[in-house]
């Protein structure tokens, strides 16, 4: 207030002068006054000067009131003095005198009466003074109070404040009232507790979960407002209101103490903010990381993340066990320090005992410099070295991770252990390579076997044929026939030999494949046959322009095989049949040759099998007819397959006897 | 001087006995000299060993060589036959139970003129042989180097 210099205070200190300043002047005038009366005692009509003091007294005072004041002393004193019967000359008789003295009297209370008024008057003016002047005051602090609370309302936090003790609302914002979905008659006047979860309940939260309040939920609260009431302001408090549908809303509140003048805590202004959305989005990103974390440490194959310096910031479960080393021991190492090896015999993981070469470790080297180029590398080969010195043959892939901005932040480096794998490939090589061998034996046996067989063979043949000839005359029919028979028998184990030996070249040929147009083999072996035997007339019917891929020598075995066996058994039919093309989308096929490989097929419409025999079909020396009613040794067939298989296919026969017979076989 | 000389390169009894009969079946009255394995035959040829001083002028019309033989077979035989300008141009005609390719190739690349399989029935082993006098004996022309 001290600074306080207002129009009124100095209009006041300026009429105290004036007053001070009319006081002076009026006994100065009432001394004059004296003095003349003395002066002029003997003379009439100086009365009227009686009155010239207080005339001089009201215009000093500058006041209207003053003059009126003079004016009406006039005829009182005037009055007075008739009445006293005193005439001019009998002033200075006592009565005079009384006279005089009573007029003097007169101007000090008319003064007196007046000084009194003006103090009135001065005071009543300060006083509407003081009155206009609060008005504008509280017209300024009025506009001001709406200007903030036109803030307030605009605030996107809500805000409310409360007043001290029971914490009665005394202001809301529009944002709090939302965010409670209370109105604002029903908060302003009402406590906090109209919005604050009640203990032992449980709610819902805006979040999509739920939360049982408990005594711990309260404490914990209660604390952070014995923190407000010493340090005066709250920052980030964490809580719940009860918003619209009973559904707790989690906020942030920031809350400051309001002090009055003598700083004593009048109430306190919350600042509450809806967390909801930050929560929902913090859960769904800590879902995310959770998500990953899992994806990470659940792999069954290493996983190493590495900064841009190629420095070890995480191993997953996998990686420990399959390096043996603590995370501790890994984190900040060179990633490429685990991948590091050099020539010489290792144990692997999976106990296997491998021999790694310069030259192997200089192709795993040449493999890993692709990712310093490309940044990727993928499925590539490599070993890790296992704490306890054994190797892990891991199948490796490294990749760099970026950034929005597209800086490298680090790589993720993903190993999988193929040890046991590996043993498993290097120990079914070794038995693919020892069966191979077996079988390159076998069949050099089977091989030596024939070509000796043969050799005796000739000899049977041979001496029999010559003690049939030379001495048949001393021989008896029954010798001889079975000199034949012996002869026969040997001839038809020869072709047996041969048919063998004609099954063991197909095995052991060295395959070249090429386009085959298998209707051209099959028109040529056609031909053929038609040569060999003009007296037959078979109608042959060939599809054109059927290509294949494989073995032309091989491919033209299988065919002549096939056709050969259709002419050999529609030997007895009147009108025969035969075709080759593909298979209809009809034809019978057996379990297991439901793919979709090209099915050929040769058909006639011979004497066909019996099908509860056609699993013998294709197997070495199995006959399914008598010799004496078709020759043959029964390898044809099995020939048939081998080449099939060597092809990677398959063959099947159906038959309907007399009717259709087809053989199939894909390649 | 002798002409027409047959040599038969065999080792097995059997087999020879069998070859002389189809021979003999075929009339075939040329004079027959047998080795039982390459280095008898070389030796014939060369005129060392047990043959050392033999008149090197008479040579065999055909050779029928035989492909399993002990000590030198026949493929090898076929290389010292062919490596020697005495021997160089003589005809041989592989005679064996082996239809191998790589047996073929490999005779077929050391110079063989023919290669004929032993048939298992003695009536075809019989027209073979009569065949094969026939074409080598009769029908082919060949120059005498000595």
């Amino acid at each position: 207030m001290e600074n306080n210099t207002s129009p009124a205070s100095k209009k006041s200190n300026g009429m105290r002068r004036h007053e001070r300043n009319s006081r002076i002047l009026f006994i100065l005038s009432l001394l004059a006054y004296a003095l003349l009366m003395f002066a002029t005692r003997e003379q009439s009509g100086t009365a009227i000067l009686a009155f010239f003091p207080i005339v001089i007294a009201a215009v000093c005072w500058g006041w209207k009131g003053g003059l009126i004041a003079g004016l009406c002393a006039f005829p009182v004193n005037a009055l007075v003095l008739i009445a006293i019967g005193v005439d001019w000359h009998g002033m200075l008789n006592p009565i005079g005198l009384v006279g005089h003295a009573f007029l003097l009297f007169q101007g000090l209370l008319i003064g007196f009466v007046i000084d009194l008024y003006k103090q009135r008057r001065n005071a009543e003016q300060h006083l509407k003074f003081q009155v206009e002047q609060n008005a504008a005051d509280i017209e300024r602090a009025q506009a001001a109070e709406h200007q903030l609370k036109a803030v307030l309302e605009q605030s996107a936090d809500g805000i409310f404040i409360t007043e001290n003790q029971n914490r009665t609302i005394v202001l809301v914002n529009q944002a709090f009232l939302k965010m409670t979905g209370l109105s604002r008659e029903k908060l302003i006047g009402n406590t906090t507790l109209c919005f604050v979860p009640e203990i032992g309940k449980t709610y819902r939260t805006t979040l999509g979960d739920k939360i049982t309040i408990d005594t711990q939920y309260y404490e914990d609260n209660y604390d952070i407002l014995q923190k407000l009431l010493t340090d005066g302001m709250v920052k980030g408090w964490e809580y719940h209101i009860v918003g619209p549908d009973d559904k707790l809303v989690p906020i942030e509140a920031n809350v400051t103490n309001m002090l009055d003048q003598q700083d004593q805590r009048i109430g306190a202004i919350s600042v509450v903010r809806d967390n909801t959305g930050h929560k929902l989005a913090k859960k769904e990103l800590s879902k995310t990381n959770d998500y990953l974390n899992n994806i990470i440490e659940n792999s069954v194959d290493c996983i190493l993340l590495s900064d841009s310096t190629g420095h070890i910031t995480h191993v997953n479960q996998a990686g420990i066990e399959m390096m043996g080393y603590t995370l501790d021991e890994m984190i900040g190492k060179a990633a490429m320090e685990f991948f590091a090896i050099e020539e010489g015999q290792y144990e692997t993981a999976a106990g296997d005992s491998i021999w790694l070469s310069t030259k192997d470790i200089e192709a795993v080297y040449g493999r890993m410099s692709e990712f310093f180029e490309a940044g990727k590398i993928s499925n590539y080969a490599s070993y890790m070295m296992h704490k306890n010195g054994r190797l892990v043959e891991v199948e490796h892939n490294i990749s760099l991770l970026y950034d929005q901005q597209g800086e490298i932040v680090g790589s993720v480096s993903m190993a999988r252990d193929r040890s046991m794998r590996c043993r498993m490939e290097r120990e079914l090589s070794r038995q693919t390579e020892l069966l191979s061998q077996a079988n390159r034996e076998l069949e050099s046996f089977a091989y030596s076997v024939s070509h000796d067989l043969r050799a005796p063979l000739r000899s049977i043949s041979g001496f029999s044929t010559a003690l049939e000839e030379d001495f048949s005359a001393d021989l008896p029919d029954e010798a001889r026939n079975y000199l034949q028979r012996i002869q026969k028998a040997s001839t038809r184990m020869g072709l047996l030999i041969d048919d063998l030996l004609n099954l063991s070249r197909v095995s052991r040929y060295n395959m070249q494949r090429e386009p085959v147009d298998l209707s051209a083999l099959a028109v040529k072996i056609i031909e053929q046959l038609r040569e060999q035997m003009p007296e037959r007339n078979v109608t042959c019917t060939i599809q054109p322009d059927i290509m294949a891929t494989g073995d032309g020598h091989l491919l033209s075995i299988l065919l002549e095989n096939l056709i050969n066996n259709a002419w050999k058994y529609t030997g007895r039919e009147s009108s025969p049949k035969i075709t080759f093309g593909y298979a209809d989308k009809d034809d019978h096929r057996p379990p297991g040759h439901e793919d979709n490989a090209t099915v050929f097929c040769v058909r006639d419409n011979g004497v066909g099998f019996d099908m509860a025999y056609v699993d013998k079909l294709f197997t070495p020396f199995q006959r399914l007819h008598a010799e004496k009613d078709f020759p043959g040794t029964g390898i044809g067939l099995a020939t048939v397959q081998r080449i099939a298989h060597r092809h990677g296919g398959r063959t099947w026969a159906h038959s309907t006897p007399k009717k259709e017979t087809s053989f199939f076989f894909t390649l | 001087m002798q002409k027409n000389i047959i040599m038969v390169v065999e080792d097995n009894e059997d087999d020879l006995e069998l070859t002389l009969r189809a021979f003999a079946k075929n009339n075939i009255l040329n004079e027959i000299v047998i080795a039982r394995d390459g280095v008898e035959a070389l030796d014939y040829l060369f005129g060392t060993g047990v043959h050392e001083g033999r008149d090197l002028r008479v040579m065999p019309e055909v050779i029928l060589l035989d492909l399993n033989m002990p000590r030198m077979g026949g493929i090898e035989t076929l290389r010292k036959i062919r490596g020697d300008k005495r021997t160089k141009l003589l005809p041989v005609v592989v005679l064996t139970s082996s239809d191998e390719e790589q047996d073929m190739t490999e005779s077929y690349e050391c110079g063989v003129n023919s290669y004929i399989r032993k048939p298992v029935d003695f009536n075809q082993f019989v027209d073979s042989v009569k065949q094969l006098s026939l074409y080598w004996m009769v029908l082919n022309q060949h120059p005498h180097t000595s």
